[in-house]
């Protein structure tokens, strides 16, 4: 079982990804940030850590680029955890630029289809529970 | 036969002494005499034969003549000998004669044999230098005939004495021709008259004329310049001419003199500026294009000599034609584009510089070639602003479809996935009711996607291009009234001060949405704890139209997001109403104008935008 965070500031997306992962079986809890300065609150906060995080770009206060880079400064080291870019952009231009962090192990275009977040969520859940 | 009226003995003493002076005017005349004997050995010599020949007499006695013969005139001299002493008849010859020095003379021998009573016949030989002669007649005829000049000695009466071979040549008459009706045909039939006079006049004052240039005419009626000299004073009753014909040369010269007379012609009548200065910047030649110029700059006809370059100025006129000047001299070619001088600076000249060089090289002076291009620069400039704004458009056009496919995405795909947790089967289920609230939502959000892009497009059509005089008061009126966010925000104050610049040349359109985008914008982003207070000005910094739009609104983080304020798709607020266009669309419009917009902010303050615009001048 698996934690999850949905960065994303569309209100329709985030009750879409809810229940998708929870249908997965795999998701012991999903929670959500309207932007990057939102999640990057509740990483702060340290009582409570994801295995997965679904990220979009285009954001207001702190976009999806922006919390990339001071996740990489500040949280690389000390989370164990995935991000897969969710994004309504088609253009290769940010799959590169999403490609040069290694967190980043994934760049999904919207819409959000269950059989792709399922197979995300099981390698999610399986690398954890081998410890692969 | 002599008939004697002396005695014998008185005759012969009479002949000795008749002999003597005889002889004595022989010799004093430069005639040498000889007798030989039967075999030609010499005799007896008369004494001039040394001061003639360079013999001493006594020393060629018994010596046989035909031995002071040179070559096979030898053979010739001996065979005529002996003839003589047959036939006892006079006889002349001419041979050449060895002397001492080895030198030879021509000379003319008269040979008689004397027959005495004792049956011992002499051989009388006299001889007469005749080398000088022949010399100048050989040189008259070589020189007649070999020059390429017209010879011809005419006698007082204007009858042709002789005449050489290149009269023929250059005119076509025969020799003959010219001897039976004499030389004055030559001449054109207006020039006859002159010809006429000048050998009257030849005639009777003996003295030589040079270089009288005549138009003369060939047999075929072709023309021919000649330059004639003539002397009458060298021998009496003859006159000596001599032609030079200078047709070619005269042919050049015309030819030179015409296209000196086009090329200047050109030169004159040419806007182009053309003019040449020495080492020294001093003026050597111009045209009058370069005195229109100097006197519409400067006020004062330029004049060779003048310097273009004043050493005590430093202008930077100055320094800018020293600087192309210094290029040139240095043995450089000069292509540039420049400003005319004040007060022209407005117009754009095109300048060619090239080195003046002389025999050996050396750089001598300037030769420069002004000209105007003002018209094709602007046409250029006209060109470059028009592929800038195409190139810009295309951005914009580029942008522009990501964002309908960025911002139509969005929902339709939300739209996807939730049709695809939609229960069919059990349509009143809890969870399908949750689910059409949310595709509700969607909808909704795509529809006001369409109607934001709409109204871009809409924009995008107003964007006439259509320049017009729009008073700035009236524009920020016109807007004010239409901002929606108005009556939600509860009061707000608007200052304006247009009085710097109260009109703008700009399409309204694109004016209008600048007003309407900021003004939105500060009352979208007004600071919830305070009165919302907006200010709008105009001012010139710079030939550019500045209007600032200051708020004390909630301020933006520029070290932040400064660097993407105006990029596409960009929110810095958590406010429902901003979709991330506003500023993006207001950027590239004004960009597209050759305008920009920049900003000043504090968070918690306020913001400062300040638009800069071309300014233009009504036409």
């Amino acid at each position: 079982m698996i934690n999850v965070l949905v960065v994303d500031d569309d209100a329709t997306l985030i009750f879409l990804m809810k229940r998708l992962l929870q249908k997965t079986g795999r998701v012991s809890e999903v929670r959500v940030a309207s932007d990057g300065k939102e999640a990057l609150d509740i990483l702060f906060g340290g009582t409570w850590e994801p295995d997965l995080i679904f990220l979009d770009i285009n954001m207001p206060v702190m976009s999806g680029w922006d919390f990339l880079d001071e996740f990489g400064r500040s949280y690389a080291n000390k989370i164990e955890c995935e991000i897969v870019m969710l994004s309504s952009s088609t253009r290769e231009m940010e799959k590169a630029q999403a490609a040069k962090h290694p967190e980043v192990i994934r760049y999904l275009s919207k819409p959000a289809l269950y059989p792709t977040i399922l197979e995300v969520v099981i390698n999610t859940d399986t690398r954890k529970s081998t410890g692969l | 036969m002599i008939i004697l009226a002396v005695t014998p003995g008185q005759y012969l003493e009479y002949m000795t002494e008749l002999q003597k002076i005889l002889f004595s005017l022989v010799e004093k005349n430069g005639i040498v005499y000889f007798l030989l004997d039967t075999n030609h050995n010499i005799e007896m010599c008369s004494d001039n034969m040394f001061q003639v020949f360079g013999y001493d007499p006594p020393s060629i006695l018994g010596m046989k003549l035909d031995k002071l013969c040179f070559g096979k005139d030898r053979d010739r001299l001996s065979k005529l000998l002996e003839s003589a002493l047959v036939s006892k008849d006079e006889k002349e010859i001419e041979f050449r004669l060895l002397l001492s020095d080895r030198r030879i003379r021509i000379v003319s021998a008269t040979v008689q044999t004397l027959v005495t009573d004792d049956n011992n016949p002499k051989i009388a030989i006299f001889l007469r230098d005749i080398t000088d002669h022949l010399n100048s007649k050989l040189f008259k005829d070589s020189f007649f005939n070999l020059s390429l000049d017209l010879f011809a000695i005419l006698d007082f009466t204007g009858k042709v004495i002789e005449i050489n071979e290149m009269w023929n040549e250059k005119f076509g008459y025969t020799k003959e021709e010219l001897i039976k009706s004499g030389i004055a045909k030559v001449f054109k039939s207006d020039e006859r008259m002159a010809a006429g006079r000048m050998y009257d006049w030849l005639k009777v004052s003996n003295e030589s004329m040079y270089d009288y240039e005549m138009e003369c005419c060939t047999k075929t009626g072709e023309t021919k310049f000649i330059s004639w000299s003539a002397r009458s004073d060298a021998l009496p009753g003859l006159v000596f001419l001599v032609g030079r014909d200078f047709t070619e040369k005269k042919e050049t010269e015309q030819k030179l003199v015409e296209s000196e007379s086009k090329l200047s012609a050109i030169l004159e009548n040419t806007n182009d500026v053309i003019f040449s200065i020495d080492i020294n910047y001093k003026l050597l030649k111009f045209n009058t294009a370069f005195v229109r110029i100097i006197e519409g700059s400067y006020g004062f006809k330029p004049k060779a000599g003048y310097s273009v370059i004043d050493p005590k100025v430093n202008t930077l006129t100055t320094m800018k034609w020293k600087r192309l000047y210094d290029l040139a001299l240095s043995d450089r070619d000069v292509d540039e584009l420049i400003d005319a001088d004040p007060p022209n600076e407005n117009l754009k000249y095109e300048v060619s510089m090239s080195p003046i060089k002389n025999e050996f090289k050396d750089v001598t002076g300037v030769a420069v070639f002004l000209r105007d291009v003002t018209e094709r620069f602007k046409a250029q400039e006209a060109q470059l602003e028009m592929s800038r704004q195409l190139a810009e458009k295309n951005k914009d056009l580029l942008d522009f479809s990501f964002i309908i496919t960025h911002n139509l995405r969005a929902p339709t795909s939300n739209l996807i996935s939730l049709l695809s947790l939609y229960d069919k089967d059990h349509p009143a289920n809890d969870e399908n009711l949750e689910i059409m609230e949310n595709f509700e939502a969607s909808i909704h959000q795509l529809n006001e996607t369409l109607a934001d892009l709409t109204m871009a497009v809409k924009l995008r059509e107003e964007v006439g291009k259509k320049f017009e005089l729009l008073n700035l008061d009236e524009v920020f009126n016109n807007v004010k009234s239409k901002l929606p966010a108005l009556e939600s925000k509860g009061t707000i104050v608007f200052r304006t001060d247009f009085s710097t610049v109260p009109e703008l040349i700009y399409p309204k359109g694109d004016l209008e949405s600048i007003f309407y985008t900021l003004l939105d914008n500060s009352i979208k982003f007004a600071h919830p704890g305070r009165e919302c207070v907006i200010s709008v000005t105009s001012f010139i910094v710079e030939n550019r139209v500045h209007l600032t739009f200051e708020d004390n609104g909630m301020g933006i983080d520029l070290e932040r997001y400064g660097d993407r304020l105006f990029g596409l798709y960009q929110r810095f607020h958590r406010s429902d109403s901003g979709k991330g266009l506003g500023l993006y669309f207001l950027n590239t419009a004004i960009k597209s104008f050759g305008g920009s917009i920049s900003v000043e902010s504090e968070p918690g303050k306020g913001s400062k935008f300040t638009v800069k615009l071309i300014k233009r001048e009504s036409e």
